[in-house]
């Protein structure tokens, strides 16, 4: 797969543009490349209620991995300032986990290696 | 509702096999359609007509093979192309449904079942040498088939011999579809998104450079409009049942209800919204059948025709009805496109005013982000536009609008984006 590194970096940049449309303003990330998955770890604060938010966020979560829609659409993630592009990190995802903890959220992406 | 604590999101489960026999179905409709208007001998030479003859825009093909020729023309290749990616094991998603029901749509005014394979071919040769699966990329290369003309414009009417016509048509095709994977998943940034037909606006691009080029060593293309008329009736009908059934069939996915319709009304439209995997096949069907009649009597208000370029036009509406279009999108290009005809020098149903609001609706992710006057705006500048890039790929790219679309969006995007006050969504 060409861009292999660019794609994480866009996966984690829409992830953060996300995040500040949510209020965050204490975001750290982690990126674990192992053998077979990279996984990277998102860890953000945000501000009152963002049900309608996570819920997308959920929703997009759940769209299965689909390598075509990633190998024409992975630029467009991270890139604009206005709307998000949630279902292609979805589709570029293998599995997410959620924590939440009051108005704290941690979420870890996994995504396999080709 | 997300409660405090720690849940791991699991991956929706894709069905494919029903979807991929709606798809089939469809398909089968046309070519029986076909089959019903025109006796077997007529569809053959009329299919006939249609493969040895140039395809530049716009070339209605009920015009030069016949009503059961160019069905049946446009359901072979549908249910081909279907089964190309069934084989592969292409998802069933949105962007699938809109590539069928364009190459349905198309089928009848530029693609048939001879023009296609070399763009396809050279897109199946750039997986080849990146060794990437061809899987990944076949949406993208039956998209290309846009660039079609391209092929037969060398191969029937340049004046060398036979075989030079062959292998440069041939050669031209193949390039064409080899560059257009990294060309148009590049220039989607351009546009952010915002042009739903950005393969279009990728072939509009690599048209204008072989054009060029062509016109270097004296290929002058010709225009041309074969538009064929007075079949409102007959297609009215045939088109209605069509889309009746997707309400009905979308309906009965959805558990015999319209029940969370109004969902996907929400959606901007940008890409990628996929309807499918968003909000299911069920309301994605709703919605198409939905969009097929507002196209329809967008076209009888304005006093159009029902041929086989706006047909294309009418798919194009519905198939993206699975992947951003929605009513709410769609209206306020119509009106744009329809207001610009009251104050430029056309009429509303000149056609190629006709197929730009139709083809125009690829820029409904601006008014479904931006609101209607921005929309209606898109939609005024776009029928100019669309009306002007033609000449710059000489007909050859057959998703003009898409170019057109493309350049009005990244003219757009830009200036929306530094005024626009609302926050990212």
């Amino acid at each position: 797969m060409i861009h292999e590194k660019q794609r994480i970096a866009k996966i984690i940049n829409e992830m953060i543009l996300f995040f500040f449309s949510m209020g965050a303003t204490n975001i750290s990330t982690d990126i674990r490349i192992e053998d077979d998955e990279t996984v990277i770890t998102l860890e953000t604060n945000f501000k009152g209620n963002q049900k309608e938010n996570l819920d997308k966020l959920v929703k997009c979560m759940k769209i299965p991995k689909q390598e075509g829609m990633e190998e024409y659409y992975w630029g467009l993630t991270g890139e604009c300032n206005i709307d998000t592009e949630l279902s292609i990190v979805g589709m570029m995802t293998d599995r997410t986990e959620m924590e939440i903890k009051g108005e704290a959220l941690k979420m870890v992406l996994y995504r396999k290696n080709r | 509702m997300i409660e405090n604590g720690r849940i791991i999101i699991e991956k929706r489960k894709i069905s494919n096999k029903f979807k991929y026999k709606v798809l089939a179905g469809y398909a089968l409709y046309m070519i029986i359609f076909g089959m019903i208007m025109d006796s077997p001998l007529q569809i053959l030479k009329g299919v006939l007509a249609i493969t040895m003859k140039p395809d530049l825009l716009i070339t209605d093909y009920i015009s030069v093979g016949g009503m059961g020729a160019a069905f049946v023309n446009a359901g072979l290749l549908a249910l081909v192309f279907t089964w190309i990616i069934y084989k592969l094991g292409v998802d069933v998603n949105g962007l699938a449904v809109a590539t069928i029901s364009l190459a349905a749509g198309f089928a009848l005014f530029g693609k048939n079942i001879f023009n296609v394979w070399f763009v396809l071919l050279g897109v199946a040769l750039y997986c080849k040498v990146k060794n990437e699966p061809f899987k990944n990329h076949v949406l993208i290369g039956i998209l290309g088939t846009a660039m079609a003309p391209m092929v037969t414009q060398i191969m029937f009417t340049t004046g060398h011999g036979l075989l030079t016509r062959v292998l440069l048509g041939a050669s031209v095709g193949v390039l064409s579809g080899f560059i257009l994977p990294p060309l148009s998943s590049y220039l989607l940034r351009v546009h952010q998104g915002y042009n739903l037909y950005n393969v279009g606006f990728a072939a509009g691009i690599i048209g204008t450079v072989f054009v060029s080029v062509f016109k270097s060593y004296g290929f002058i293309p010709e225009s041309r409009i074969i538009w064929s008329t007075g079949n409102n009736l007959v297609l009215g009908i045939w088109l209605g049942v069509l889309f009746l059934s997707m309400l009905v069939l979308g309906w009965w996915i959805n558990g015999k209800s319209f029940k969370n319709y109004s969902g996907i009304m929400k959606y901007s439209g940008r890409a990628v919204t996929d309807f499918v995997a968003l909000e299911g096949f069920g309301l994605t069907l709703i919605n198409m059948g939905l969009l097929g009649f507002m196209s329809m009597a967008y076209l009888f208000l304005i006093k159009g025709d029902i041929n086989g370029p706006t047909i294309g036009g009418i798919f194009t509406v519905v198939g993206f009805g699975a992947f951003g279009k929605h009513p709410k999108n769609v209206w306020p290009i119509f009106a744009g496109v329809w207001l610009g005809s009251i104050t430029k020098v056309w009429g509303v149903n000149d056609p190629a005013i006709q197929l730009a609001a139709l083809f125009g609706t690829t820029l409904a992710p601006i008014p479904g982000e931006f609101g209607p006057i921005i929309g209606i705006i898109a939609g005024f500048i776009h029928s100019s536009v669309a009306l002007n890039v033609g000449v710059l790929h000489g007909g050859m790219n057959l998703y003009n609008n898409g170019f057109a679309g493309g350049i009005v969006a990244a003219t757009m995007i830009p200036l929306i984006e530094t005024f626009w006050k609302e926050k990212r969504k």
